[in-house]
């Protein structure tokens, strides 16, 4: 960034992102990488779906659906997440009953324990 | 006693349902419907035992080699068997009381479970650890981890026609499993690979059950042997235990076992233990059922409270001569304790320090040795840490040993080993000159959102201090790993996403014990997007060696990430 100057927004948060970083300066020389040196995916979390339940491809939630409850009632009827969300056609039918508007009324489903 | 059974908030499911869904399955992409049961082409393992026959036989009628229809033609461990059963509850409409419950999970561990070579890889599963996926096959890529800890298929062996009706019982609760993963979408391979081969055909889910049923069989000589020898594992008498709970650091105590009257795979145990950094002492009381012979599954609390309560699973070595686990609670099993027992025998036994680096050209280091059978007297000759160090004083108080050191500036660093009496502790602590680095264990978390509705997952971590090693070079394999210190604990900005401010949001560290408390589930209303307080951030540890002029910083990448609606794991407890 030495003979570069940010013009706009955007660009001064690039430059932002670039600041002295102390942890990294001191682990330079072949010490532990600064960023992951790969994903790292939770078992049972699949990036398949794009973006998986815990974390997106990049192993972060920068891609996560936020706010999840948002889409809960996708993922409920259409049995889209069965090992993460109750499905409607097996396990959890009457799951979202009490819950007309799952971004408002979330507190009214219940943790499912599922056999 | 703990309940056995989780009973599901669930409703049961009809055939008319599933019926339609199998119907409403894309045609074009489904195999047709078997109308009955190709004939078995391998031989399966007989039920003799008529609790589980009477339990189960109602649908899965026994043949003329009583053979019960699938049960008879797969082997788990038993959270596998108690996972099937509760979803037999839950969907199949069985009932049966928790007592017959516990009876059938256990006859079916012992006469259907795994060897233990073969539980070894999953064992991560059944403890309940986070970490990453150990074990690589292309051929479950995009199929069953699509949804699963890879641990939980690997934790089974079947045949093969069981293993295509696993696949077909997917497919038939969850039809759109098919386009997810199952069946390949988009167009068939054509042409010829470099060697000249047609293409391979198979859908994801055929090359899955083809490597499942070529890799994880039902029989193996693995279990033939395990099965032929297997007997109850007599463990009853003391033995010391050794462990580590992330952010607290070593315990060292012992746990007497005591065989349950009229039983041979039951056991009372009565713990005690202490932390060796803190002081603080814990006694705890429980019940450890074996299954399989060596599948230590217990239970255990501090004078019976359930607050206290932690899960106990591990590995019973089939020499009997160590048994290795985890114990565990939290709302996703995320706060643990790494437990090692060895037994006692009669023999002083140095079972831990309560730290594991010593300086060069430092005098008067105090180091607790804690030990099993300590001599009754002990003088500074009796100790011994190699050339370059001095013992100057040595004094025993039960099973601790509290001594002196004094090392060399000139000593040579590296491991050591400790003699205590004649006890030999190989690689028991680090001679070191410098902490060149500091280390966040994990190097990736996760915690998850929770305490409204759902329960908060923490996340706990360790800082080690390292010394470059020999080659002075940091990162190498000779690197010298020291001592978990107290660092100071924070949580700074992961820069995934500019503006995100996930610090803000995420929840809390604690800075001096490294708990890390997600926030609340729910949108958020104060966030942009009435986002969740999800987030990725970097969990930030600081310490500044004595010494030193300006703290050494270490780091782990901690996930804070969205609640769990459905928790399939089961709890096997006697």
């Amino acid at each position: 960034m030495k003979h570069l100057n940010a013009i706009n927004r955007k660009a001064a948060l690039v430059v932002a992102s670039t600041e002295a970083d102390v942890v990294a300066l001191q682990q330079q020389g072949g010490g532990p990488p600064q960023q992951p040196e790969k994903p790292h995916i939770p078992p049972g979390c699949s990036t398949v779906f794009s973006p998986g339940w815990e974390a997106d491809h990049a192993g972060g939630t920068a891609g996560l659906c936020s706010p999840v409850e948002r889409d809960l009632f996708d993922c409920h009827m259409g049995c889209f997440w069965p090992a993460q969300v109750p499905d409607q056609l097996n396990h959890a039918p009457d799951w979202t009953a009490k819950c007309a508007v799952a971004q408002k009324d979330w507190r009214k489903i219940d943790l499912v324990f599922p056999g | 006693m703990a309940k056995t059974i989780r009973l599901s908030v669930v409703a049961l499911s009809s055939a008319w349902a599933v019926a339609l869904m199998l119907s409403a399955s894309p045609s074009a992409q489904a195999p047709a419907p078997q109308a009955a049961a190709p004939a078995r082409t391998e031989a399966g393992i007989p039920v003799t035992d008529q609790v589980v026959i009477k339990a189960c036989s109602g649908c899965h009628r026994p043949d003329d080699k009583q053979q019960l229809s699938r049960i008879s033609f797969r082997r788990t461990t038993p959270e596998g068997w108690e996972r099937t059963i509760t979803r037999m509850m839950a969907l199949n409409n069985l009932k049966i009381d928790a007592q017959t419950a516990r009876a059938v999970v256990k006859s079916l561990s012992n006469s259907h479970g795994l060897a233990p070579e073969e539980a070894r890889r999953s064992l991560y599963e059944v403890e309940r650890r986070l970490g990453d996926e150990e074990f690589k096959a292309a051929e479950l890529n995009g199929t069953c981890d699509s949804c699963h800890a890879l641990g939980r298929i690997l934790g089974q062996q079947r045949t093969k026609q069981d293993w295509d009706l696993l696949i077909a019982m997917h497919r038939g609760w969850y039809p759109i499993i098919d386009r997810q993963t199952f069946r390949r979408m988009g167009p068939a391979p054509t042409g010829r690979d470099a060697s000249g081969r047609p293409p391979d055909m198979r859908h994801p889910s055929e090359k899955a059950a083809d490597f499942l049923a070529e890799t994880f069989p039902l029989q193996t000589k693995e279990w033939a042997s395990w099965s032929a020898s297997m007997r109850p594992a007599r463990l009853d008498g003391t033995w010391t235990l050794a462990g580590w709970e992330t952010s607290k650091g070593p315990i060292y105590g012992k746990v007497v076992l005591t065989p349950v009257a009229g039983s041979t795979d039951e056991f009372t145990t009565t713990t005690t233990y202490t932390y060796a950094r803190s002081g603080e002492q814990v006694s705890r009381t429980g019940r450890v059922s074996v299954y399989t012979g060596f599948q230590w599954r217990g239970r255990s609390t501090v004078g019976g409270a359930d607050a206290s309560a932690l899960r106990e699973v591990m590995f019973i070595e089939p020499d009997w001569s160590a048994i290795k686990g985890r114990w565990f609670a939290g709302g996703y099993d995320e706060l643990g304790l790494d437990v090692q027992l060895q037994r006692a025998g009669n023999a002083v036994t140095v079972v831990g320090l309560d730290h594991t680096a010593l300086k060069t050209g430092g005098t008067g280091q105090t180091l607790k040795i804690y030990v099993a059978n300590p001599p009754s007297a002990l003088a500074p000759r009796d100790l011994d840490l190699g050339p370059s160090v001095t013992v100057s004083a040595a004094t025993v108080a039960g099973d601790v040993i509290t001594a002196t050191v004094d090392v060399a500036a000139t000593a040579a660093i590296g491991p050591r080993s400790l003699v205590v009496a004649g006890a030999v502790k190989p690689g028991a602590l680090t001679i070191y000159d410098k902490v060149d680095s500091l280390r966040v264990t994990p190097s990736w978390n996760m915690a998850r959102v929770g305490g409204v509705v759902f329960p908060k997952m923490l996340a706990r971590f360790d800082a080690w201090t390292f010394n470059n090693g020999p080659d002075k070079k940091p990162n190498t394999a000779d690197d010298l790993r020291l001592d978990a210190v107290a660092a100071t604990w924070t949580v700074e900005e992961y820069k995934a996403t500019f503006d995100d401010e996930d610090i803000k949001f995420v929840g809390g560290i604690d800075a001096a014990t490294s708990v890390f408390t997600p926030n609340v589930d729910g949108p958020n209303p104060q966030r942009k997007g009435e986002r969740n307080n999800m987030g990725d951030v970097w969990v930030v540890a600081s310490f500044t060696p004595p010494g030193a002029a300006a703290p050494l910083k270490g780091r782990s990448h901690l996930l804070v990430t969205a609640p769990l609606y459905m928790k399939f794991d089961p709890t096997v407890t006697p």
